[in-house]
């Protein structure tokens, strides 16, 4: 859609609403990944979104992607938030789902234990600051490079990462106690 | 030994990066030629790939049912209608210019006039086309709802001056005025709100229609329009134009451009930051009632270097003539700086059921503020919220946003209510 980008950006409030319906869910999954809270990424998705429009003015295709610049606002909206005790893991236990990967035939108890790794690795990203999680949500959830993770968060590549290596280390000390303090 | 061990952490800390396919083709040889006879590096990165794929499942399937409830979109709309209803944010979209269908009865009168740096050209060929507005009008005031956009018959109501926050308890929500059989005339301006880069030309356009079935007269016509920053520096004013007045007759609309370069008086651009463009008291008559209003607009000129966006979480404490200001937080956006400060008033107490304490303890808090040393800049007073162990204070409309580059910015609280301070915060940016 080309023209949507020019059409919004003066004024045009049916473009605008179409520019939400295409990226609602992006910006509402993101905020939710970073936050771990429904109810707080319903408010971030409202937040990005008016000030999108307020700065809509501000906005210049030519300097980089919609999307880049939609991450960049929602993580700076979530980074505002402190830290809730809404957990991811929670709510992948209320799912009860099976992993979307396993297509093959598997046990009952194989699910079980996927499910409970699944529940680790999300809870051990709790530990992890606004900033940590913001890079593995772009990096594995939205798959950003790291240049573009980099250009979204404005800061240097280098610090995409070691971000990145430091939170995977993060992680896995936390689902491997053992070695944590090797 | 040694060297093996250096070798293992650099390569540990590249892991990641080769994984996703994020490393020079120097650093994949060497790190590929380390992994051959290194076990313990390539059990590291067994367990990394390991996270990586349960990383991207579990964020997959966690995220892939999760929606926004459908009354997101509605809560933004509602949201930015209370904003921008003085141009009719979802109504107004048909653009042009209202022709009063009446005929030749009517006498049609749309007069258009430019000021540009003082001079006035009128009747320009093809100006930009109005608003047709449709909330928002202002209306003459027998009953009258407490709304910030709803005017006072005089003295001079300035209905875009940002509201005081009182608790948010009481408050009710910003609503638009419904349309009333009283309505006489309405004021639009457009943009309301506006970003530009240092050096573009700004332009803002007020225009006026007369919704009544009397004739209305506009004076001054043109009106005075002033440049302020927030709140009360003039940087510039049109000369002034006499006592011309306009009649509009019921449908007529009138326009009024007003573009300005970003140059004080003296011709030289001003500063980076917010300013306040006010087409100043217009007064509109019919018959015996009379309506004063000063349509403002704001606009944002840009650092060139852009802003600097980041949150400051504080809580340092000042105590002046014992009273004792903590302040919060410091929150910079590309728009703007928002302060968080929390105070408690000697003899606070929040009565339960009461939606604050006694009115005497209603107090907003004047501040002022500077980036690096400049000019310090006045802020609105406080918006206040009630807690239950103090109130609340926070200064968000229009202060302006911190420079990229800046080093610190000192916050002043000046006054709260009849207590004076100052209560200064220096904070650190960088």
């Amino acid at each position: 859609m080309p023209d949507l980008t020019e059409k919004w950006q003066t004024g045009d409030t049916a473009a605008f609403e179409a520019l939400f319906r295409q990226y609602e869910k992006l910006v509402y999954r993101t905020a939710y990944l970073i936050t771990g809270s429904k109810e707080a990424a319903e408010d971030i998705l409202q937040e990005v979104f008016v000030s999108v429009w307020r700065s809509r003015h501000t906005y210049d295709a030519a300097k980089g992607k919609l999307t880049t610049w939609l991450h960049r606002i929602t993580v700076n909206q979530c980074s505002r938030r402190k830290a809730g005790k809404a957990s991811l893991a929670i709510s992948l236990e209320e799912k009860g789902i099976d992993p979307p990967e396993m297509k093959r035939q598997v046990q009952p108890e194989e699910i079980a234990i996927t499910r409970m790794e699944y529940q680790r690795l999300l809870q051990a990203m709790e530990a992890l600051d606004a900033k940590h999680r913001s890079v593995l949500v772009l990096r594995y959830f939205n798959d950003l490079s790291y240049q573009e993770i980099a250009e979204a968060l404005e800061i240097p590549l280098g610090t995409v990462k070691s971000r990145l290596n430091q939170s995977l280390k993060c992680l896995k000390a936390r689902i491997e106690p053992g070695e944590a303090s090797a | 030994m040694r060297k093996k061990e250096m070798d293992c952490q650099e390569i540990q800390e590249l892991l990641t990066a080769y994984l996703d396919g994020e490393v020079t083709p120097e650093e994949k040889a060497y790190i590929e030629a380390h992994l051959a006879d290194c076990s313990a590096c390539r059990a590291e990165l067994e367990a990394f790939s390991s996270i990586q794929r349960d990383l991207r499942s579990a964020l997959t399937s966690i995220a892939e049912d999760a929606a926004p409830s459908l009354q997101v979109w509605e809560k933004i709309k509602d949201r930015l209608e209370a904003k921008e209803s003085r141009r009719g944010f979802w109504s107004n979209f048909t653009f042009g210019r209202v022709t009063a269908a009446a005929t030749a009865v009517v006498v049609l009168a749309i007069a258009i006039a430019v000021w540009q740096f003082g001079g006035f050209f009128g009747g320009m060929s093809s100006p930009p086309p109005a608003p047709i507005s449709a909330p928002a009008p202002i209306e003459v005031p027998t009953t009258t709802p407490a709304t910030p956009a709803a005017p006072e018959p005089t003295p001079a109501p300035e209905p875009t001056m940002p509201e005081i926050v009182i608790p948010d308890i009481v408050v009710p929500d910003i609503e638009v005025p419904e349309p009333s059989p009283f309505k006489v005339f309405e004021a639009n301006v457009a943009p309301e709100e506006a970003y530009y880069l240092p050096g573009e030309t700004i332009k803002v356009e007020l225009s006026l229609s007369n919704v009544s079935s009397e004739p209305i007269t506009v004076e001054p016509y043109p009106a005075d329009v002033q440049v302020t920053s927030t709140p009360e520096r003039v940087w510039y004013v049109t000369p002034d134009s006499g006592s011309m007045s306009e009649v509009l007759f019921p449908g007529d609309e009138v326009s009024l451009v007003f573009t300005w370069d970003q140059q004080d008086q003296e011709g030289n651009q001003v500063p980076s930051g917010w300013y306040n463009i006010t087409f100043k008291d217009i007064s509109i008559t019919q018959g015996d009632s009379r309506y004063s209003i000063n349509p403002t607009a704001r606009v944002l000129i840009e650092y060139p270097q852009g802003a600097m966006e980041k949150t400051i979480e504080l809580n340092e404490s000042r105590t002046v003539n014992s009273i004792t200001f903590t302040l919060e937080r410091i929150e910079l956006t590309a728009t703007g700086m928002k302060v968080y400060a929390f105070n408690t008033p000697p003899d606070y107490n929040l009565p339960s059921g009461q939606p604050g304490p006694a009115p005497s303890l209603w107090l907003h808090a004047e501040a002022e503020y500077s980036f690096d040393g400049e000019v310090f800049k006045q802020t609105f007073p406080s918006g206040i919220r009630f807690l239950e162990n103090g109130v609340q204070h926070t200064w968000g409309e229009y202060l302006d946003p911190a420079p990229k580059n800046a080093e610190e910015v000192t916050f002043r609280i000046t006054k709260l209510g009849d207590w004076e301070g100052p209560w200064e915060f220096t904070v650190a940016l960088q």
